[in-house]
């Protein structure tokens, strides 16, 4: 399952113009020329959800098996990266 | 010590073992130190040491002690590698702190026993303290005061720790200014120097990760700081890659990642689960996900709920687990996730029945309309590989569509998809509803306007046809394909005209014509016409001189007889008076030109081709020994055997086989031509070992698309389902029985012919059928049948089975028809609800103008 609204990175209600915004923001992140690869997820992405139709049938019909990623997003999505505490680095360096 | 003493060979033994051999004693003790022999190679050199203190054995016993200490650290033994390190140093001589000494102080946790190693240094060289100090830079950092009191003040161990602390804490309040400040007191060549890379790649890590790659990079590896370096790099890796570096590194390193990526205390068990699948090479199964997820769904965000819900069709079981973590599931939503877990399964039939009744639920006006009518397309998508039959879309897809488009009528694509089927199913009053139904939503796109176009110049409405094409020009005025369907609109409406002998219209309407056309063999027609429509002189020059425009010969009776036909002319005469003698010799020319004339229509019926084709058989055939290019052949024989001109088909083909008999696409030309597509039931042993022979020299070849059509002429046809009610099937697994049924009638053809049609006809539908026998009939008995049936299909397929049952006798023996075999009950389907939009029974259409698109 390559899950189109973690290549776009937006979220699941997202509408219409937020995703098209972030499908060009990834376009231009990810130019053909400088990563085929990932500019073809981007594409493929962008056209099951690029409207409200293609939403509702990506939700009703999609059955591709969940990779890795899209576990870890699914997982992941609510979390909030922080800065480490002081005694944690020092743990890390060796301090008991 | 004790495990080594208890160990230690006796001297005498050792002495006696370097006797016995003929080798001297240092040979010995050099031999065993090469082999790897670290045990024995030191109580060697000790017996040679206690004979005289030579300093190369003294090299050779601390070489002994360093492989035996490295022997011991790398089966994780520390201790016993620091002891024999340390004897090492006390009985070679040799200074403490070289080597990997320091390294497995730090991994022992001998963190005060390195510190000494400062304070006892006095005889390294200052850049081996140098050194020494650079490995000890982390422990130093975290050692407890009491330890720190042997090191010296001056050491920049010493007086560069307190900044090096400060940088930590400004780092962790997120302090850049403050961090700045602290990194830019720490000298180029401290040993806390990596700090100053580290701790601002942690700060920038989430802002700016490509410049805290950058930073990062400068650090090496298996520095004094590795451990907050390898979680700094494992933090910086895309998408999954950082949980799969996570079981790597050491339980404070795996909490600092996660703090780092703001992981809850209460996820991370179930995260450290997830990254250990993360390290596998197989993507994880969706079981094994609904296993790890269900049970701890408390705290999790509502994306693992939609990830679950997602893998429901794959683990239907754990649906009641799923509910009790999520909630109860609406009906609909059990129906939908019911059908996909049949498409998975492959059971198609069975997710029909539940995609039908998810769509009646959806289909409230306060429900989902929508979705109910996505779902009615998917279903036309679903059901849309009709194999071989593919002769255009069945009537219950036809019927999703119209239900879907009064569900949600702003959907364009479906609006064609409905109209280009209504017409190949030549139900061109449904087309027209369906057209004016698309225009009343899309009045101004193009594609809408053009399929328009299509259904009126089928219907022969050639004014509204052209009407219609200037509407998509005022839209797209360099729509090319509008303009040569304007021009075929005019030439169609003059063949119109000329038929009831109107010249003048005609005239003004090949006029028009002309307006739209390009080509000068599209021009040639139109004067072709001109002459057709009229007997007086200047038409029949007009004739005399498109004719020449044609080449003179078989090309241009091609074209006038052709355009004789079209227009109800008889066909000798019309030839006569062109002034086309056929007795002339053909040229490989003139028959290619044909074939490309032939492969350029498109609107013309088989049966209007083949009288035309009637005429110039004969020298068709006799044209097929020339010496035609292998690819030319072969694109004579594709334009014959689409337009099903077999005997015609034949003489090229055998002509091919003969001059390139190692080509498998001949021999399956040849063998289409004498059965046509019905050849599994009636080929004989030759042809068929004939074709099996062609069909490896096909695969051996690569040829696949050959060996495609080998196979499907060898093979019975699949058998349909698409049409039928679900309650007929139950699962994949009758199509075995297909394939047995299929034998079956093969068995029956010769024995009991009605039976055996009338099973294909339960089995394949009517449209196999008929083209069935359209293979076997003459084109003449098949039209005269076709008119007795007044466009009704299935009264056409019944009256050609009585036909084709009376034509095949029963073979002696077996006069009595045998009783039909009686279809086994099959498990039904959950029931459908009665549906919205009830399916429209279609009345068979008797529009006179529809008999061209019958045969199409």
């Amino acid at each position: 399952m390559i899950d189109p609204y973690r290549i776009l990175g937006v979220e699941m209600g997202a509408n219409d113009e937020t995703i098209r915004a972030a499908y060009l923001a990834a376009i231009r992140e990810s130019p053909p020329e400088r990563d085929r690869e990932r500019f073809e997820s981007v594409r493929a992405a962008y056209e099951a959800i690029s409207d409200h139709r293609r939403r509702l049938a990506h939700q009703l019909f999609d059955r591709s098996l969940p990779s890795v990623d899209d576990l870890l997003y699914a997982l992941s999505s609510d979390f909030a990266p922080a800065l480490p505490s002081e005694q944690r680095v020092l743990r890390v360096l060796g301090a008991k | 010590m004790s495990v080594s003493r208890k160990k230690r060979a006796p001297a005498s033994r050792v002495r006696q073992a370097a006797l016995a051999g003929s080798l001297t004693p240092e040979a010995q003790a050099e031999k065993t130190l090469a082999a790897g022999q670290y045990r024995q190679a030191i109580e060697l050199y000790k017996s040679l040491l206690k004979q005289e203190r030579r300093s190369e054995w003294v090299d050779g016993l601390a070489a002994g002690y360093a492989g035996r200490a490295g022997e011991l650290a790398a089966k994780g033994m520390l201790s016993e590698a620091l002891v024999v390190w340390r004897n090492r140093a006390s009985l070679c001589g040799r200074p403490l702190a070289e080597g990997p000494y320091v390294e497995w102080l730090l991994r022992a946790g001998e963190h005060v026993a390195a510190l000494r190693l400062l304070v006892s240094s006095a005889d390294l060289s200052p850049s081996a303290i140098a050194e020494l100090e650079t490995r000890l830079a982390a422990v130093v950092l975290t050692a407890p005061a009491e330890a720190l009191a042997q090191l010296a003040a001056d050491s920049p161990l010493s007086r560069h720790r307190a900044l090096a602390l400060a940088a930590i804490a400004a780092c962790a309040r997120g302090d850049q200014l403050a961090l700045e400040e602290q990194l830019r007191a720490i000298p180029f060549r401290s040993p806390y120097r990596d700090l100053r890379y580290l701790l601002k790649s942690l700060l920038l890590l989430t802002e700016e990760p490509t410049q805290a790659a950058e930073l990062i990079k400068r650090v090496a590896a298996g520095g004094p700081f590795e451990s907050l370096a390898a979680v700094v790099r494992a933090a910086l890796l895309t998408g999954s890659r950082w949980l799969a570096a996570l079981p790597g590194l050491d339980d404070e390193g795996r909490q600092l990642l996660l703090d780092l990526k703001g992981c809850p205390q209460s996820r991370r068990s179930l995260l450290l689960n997830v990254a250990t699948m993360a390290t596998l090479d197989s993507a994880p199964s969706p079981g094994r996900v609904l296993e790890l997820l269900l049970p701890r769904q408390s705290g999790l965000p509502a994306s693992a709920a939609t990830l679950c819900r997602r893998l429901l069709p794959y683990a239907g079981r754990r649906m009641p687990d799923y509910e009790r973590a999520f909630g109860t599931l609406a009906e609909e939503e059990r129906e939908c996730l019911a059908a996909l877990a049949a498409e998975l399964q492959g059971e198609l039939l069975l997710s029909k029945a539940h995609w039908l009744r998810a769509a009646g639920l959806l289909s409230a006006p306060e429900k989902a309309p929508l979705q109910a009518a996505l779902i009615l397309r998917h279903l036309v998508e679903l059901f849309a590989d009709d194999g071989r039959r593919g002769k255009g879309m069945s009537a219950q897809r036809r019927d999703w569509l119209e239900r879907s488009l009064a569900l949600d009528p702003a959907d364009v694509g479906t609006h064609l998809k409905l109209i280009q089927s209504h017409r190949q199913a030549g139900d061109l009053r449904a087309a027209r509803t369906a057209v004016d139904q698309a225009l009343a939503h899309f009045a101004t796109d193009p594609a809408v306007l053009l399929e328009a176009v299509e259904t009126a110049l089928a219907g022969n409405a050639f004014k509204k046809a052209v009407a219609l094409a200037k509407r998509v020009l005022a839209l797209d005025p360099i729509n090319s394909r509008v303009r040569a369907l304007i021009a075929q609109a005019h030439i169609s409406h003059a063949r119109k005209q000329i038929r009831a002998r109107r010249p003048e219209a005609a005239g003004k309407e090949l006029d028009l014509a002309e307006q739209w056309l390009t080509s000068a063999s599209e021009k040639s027609v139109v004067k072709l016409l001109r002459g057709l429509s009229a007997t007086d002189a200047q038409a029949s020059a007009l004739l005399h001189e498109a004719v020449a425009e044609f080449g003179g010969n078989l090309l241009a009776a091609f074209h006038v007889l052709l355009e004789g036909a079209r227009l109800g002319a008889q066909l000798t005469p019309t030839l006569r008076r062109a002034g086309i003698k056929l007795s002339a010799a053909t040229t490989a020319r003139e028959v290619l030109a044909v074939v490309h004339a032939i492969n350029a229509l498109c609107e013309v019926g088989p049966r209007t081709l083949a009288t035309v084709l009637d005429e110039l058989r004969a020298p068709l055939r006799g044209a097929a020994r020339h010496d035609f290019s292998e690819s030319e052949r072969i694109s004579i024989c594709e334009a014959l055997l689409r337009r099903n001109e077999r005997s015609l088909l034949q003489a090229y083909a055998d002509a091919g086989r003969k001059r390139w008999p190692e080509r498998p696409i001949f021999v399956y030309f040849h063998v289409f031509a004498r059965h046509g597509s019905a050849a599994y039931l009636l080929i004989s042993l030759d042809e068929g070992m004939a074709l099996e022979e062609a069909l490896d020299k096909a695969r051996e070849e690569g040829d696949q698309r050959t060996a495609l059509r080998i196979r499907e002429l060898l093979s019975p046809p699949p058998a349909k389902f698409d049409d039928e009610d679900a309650d007929d099937f139950d699962d994949f697994g009758d199509l075995d029985e297909f394939g047995e049924a299929f034998a079956k009638v093969e068995e029956m053809l010769f024995t009991n012919p009605r039976a055996a049609l009338e099973m294909l006809f339960d089995m394949a539908g009517e449209e196999a059928t008929i083209n069935m026998a359209r293979e076997v009939f003459p084109a003449g008995e098949f039209s005269k049948m076709e008119r007795a049936a007044g466009g009704n299909r299935k009264k056409l397929a019944r009256l050609l089975i009585e036909c084709v049952a009376e034509e095949i006798r029963p073979v002696a023996g077996s006069a009595q028809p045998d009783p039909l075999p009686q279809p086994q009950p099959l498990p039904q389907p959950p029931p459908s609800p009665p549906s919205r939009v009830a399916p429209k029974a279609k009345p068979p259409v008797h529009d006179d103008r529809q008999r061209d698109l019958f045969d199409d």
